[in-house]
């Protein structure tokens, strides 16, 4: 393909959207708000699946330490814990340090006197990869008991309803992800049909004159991706800016003002070239195969 | 320049288009083609731009048999024709100048050779003052010189035109016609398939008749007299 022809086809496809604008602004317009629904249920899974992972990382379990066991002992006991598979992070909390934070949770009426004759053990506090494994590592730390572990507290049955949500939600913002993006192509290929079959008599002409497949395919490809890219663009810009302007919204709400929400860069990572690739692939589909249609003449 | 050597088309629905149907055409010709409605010139126009495919027999231009000719191929064998239709077929975002260039840019031609050679051929058609303006900024004997410089731009040797006249008016139908003698004159092989019987007997120029699908008559140059007896017997083309 020879350059002039290259800078043939991106001007036929530029001033095609401009002939066609009505049309073309429809298109981008279809585009743009499919996307947008697309993004904003991407957005809200996310957001849940991050929240949840939050809720999980701070599921450890507690392993209170034999006091009758040695320092040396103690930091084998860390060593075997550390070593098994799933656990994601250990870290060791002192008797003293234990008392403060219930101090500072429970209040200091509820342990006053308890800090003459401390009642607590120091233990490892221990964070898993998933709170799926919980069960799993909680089995391996009890068999490590002839080794200084003198008791272990968690939340078994609280952390198996967190896994259960946070798979329920994983699976379906997935789905409605699919299923949305499935119904943008569809309405998105149609409208970019209803374009093209509103110039089939042009595409006739054209394989009147003698031009290839190709050649007349491509201005319209090309058309359909710039027509799907700015309809991407729409509501990557208006995810872009909105949403740190919702989740500060909602974080001033005194009520949900402990919810944590996805970081901006994070989500813009992701939904902005989402929005722009989905743009240009449903453009690009719906041009191929509505001029496919129009081209056996 | 053009055989049809027993050519037969059926249509699916059963229409007979043409019926063993021997034809030679010589390069340099100028042909009519003429018949009532469902004679099969129609057929036998969309059988030279291989829109369609013969039920049997074969189609040769310049010595190659078009029936064998693969769809990819095809572009290639109508860029060595030029086409006018009845209804212009103007590509109508475009503006005259960018219609004839069109066919000239298919063929990957410079943007030099298309600033040479269309103002020529809009010369040629007397449009040169219209280059700029839009198909629904013309008259219908404008839209259909604009087709022509198309159809001609790229020195096709064969132009074939389907109806030129139909939507025109008297003055201007014999404008057109005047232009396609002046193309053929220049060595281009040329066939038209008219219903204008008053344009047919004044151009005294090569008719074939058809009737049913069939050839009914053969008029060479030299014969044009008997015309009249053509325009009996194919019913008032």
């Amino acid at each position: 393909m020879k350059p002039r022809t290259i800078k043939y086809y991106i001007h036929e496809a530029i001033r095609s959207i401009i002939y066609n604008r009505f049309m073309s602004v429809a298109s981008i317009f279809a585009v743009a708000s499919s996307i947008f629904i697309v993004a904003v249920f991407y957005i809200i899974g996310a957001n849940v699946e991050y929240f949840m992972n939050q809720l999980e990382s701070q599921m450890g379990m507690a392993v209170r330490i034999d006091e009758n066991i040695s320092p040396a002992e103690q930091q084998r006991l860390e060593q075997r814990i550390r070593e098994i598979r799933n656990v994601a992070d250990i870290s060791f909390v002192c008797r003293d340090e234990a008392l403060e934070n219930m101090e500072r949770t429970l209040g200091e009426d509820a342990v006053r006197g308890l800090s003459i004759d401390n009642p607590l053990r120091d233990s490892f506090i221990v964070e898993l990869t998933d709170l799926a494994f919980h069960d799993e590592v909680e089995h391996a730390i009890t068999n490590l008991r002839p080794y200084g572990v003198a008791q272990i507290d968690s939340d078994a049955e609280f952390a198996r309803t967190l896994t259960t949500i946070s798979r329920i939600v994983h699976i379906i913002s997935a789905i409605l992800v699919i299923i949305l993006a499935g119904i943008s192509i569809i309405i998105i290929t149609n409208t970019i049909r209803i374009t093209v079959n509103a110039r089939k008599t042009e595409i006739n002409i054209m394989k009147y004159v003698g031009a290839t497949d190709w050649f007349i395919r491509w201005p319209f490809v090309l058309e359909g991706m710039l027509i799907g890219l700015l309809g991407g663009a729409v509501p990557a810009l208006i995810c872009s800016f909105g949403y740190g302007r919702v989740i500060g919204a909602i974080n001033e709400i005194p009520m949900l003002a402990w919810v944590s929400f996805m970081p901006e860069e994070h989500i813009m990572q992701y939904v902005f070239p989402f929005s722009l690739a989905l743009g240009v692939i449903i453009g690009l589909i719906g041009s191929v195969t509505s001029v496919k249609k129009h081209l056996k003449v | 320049m053009i055989e049809f050597d027993k050519v037969s088309k059926i249509y699916e629905n059963g229409a007979r288009g043409l019926c063993d149907l021997d034809l030679f055409i010589e390069k340099g010709e100028f042909v009519f083609i003429v018949g009532t409605s469902g004679s099969g010139k129609s057929s036998l126009v969309r059988l030279l731009l291989k829109e369609i495919d013969p039920s049997g027999g074969n189609i040769f231009v310049d010595g190659q048999d078009i029936t064998t000719i693969k769809r990819r191929h095809l572009p290639y064998y109508r860029r060595k024709m030029g086409v006018v239709f009845q209804d212009f077929r103007l590509l109508k975002n475009k503006t005259v100048f960018e219609n004839v260039a069109y066919a000239m840019q298919i063929v990957e031609a410079t943007n030099r050779e298309i600033r040479r050679a269309v103002p020529q051929v809009l010369a040629l058609v007397g449009l040169q003052k219209k280059a700029k303006a839009y198909p629904n900024q013309l008259s219908g004997g404008e839209q259909q010189r604009t087709a022509l410089a198309r159809a001609i731009v790229n020195r096709p040797p064969l132009l074939i035109a389907d109806e030129p006249t139909g939507n025109l008016d008297p003055d201007t139908a014999w404008e057109i016609m005047t232009l396609l003698e002046d193309i053929n004159d220049r060595g281009t092989t040329v066939v038209v398939a008219t219903h204008a019987h008053d344009i047919v007997d004044d151009m005294q120029k090569r008719v074939i008749a058809l009737r049913n699908g069939e050839l009914v008559n053969d008029i060479g140059v030299s014969n044009i007299p008997e015309i009249g007896g053509i325009i009996d017997e194919t019913e008032d083309y």
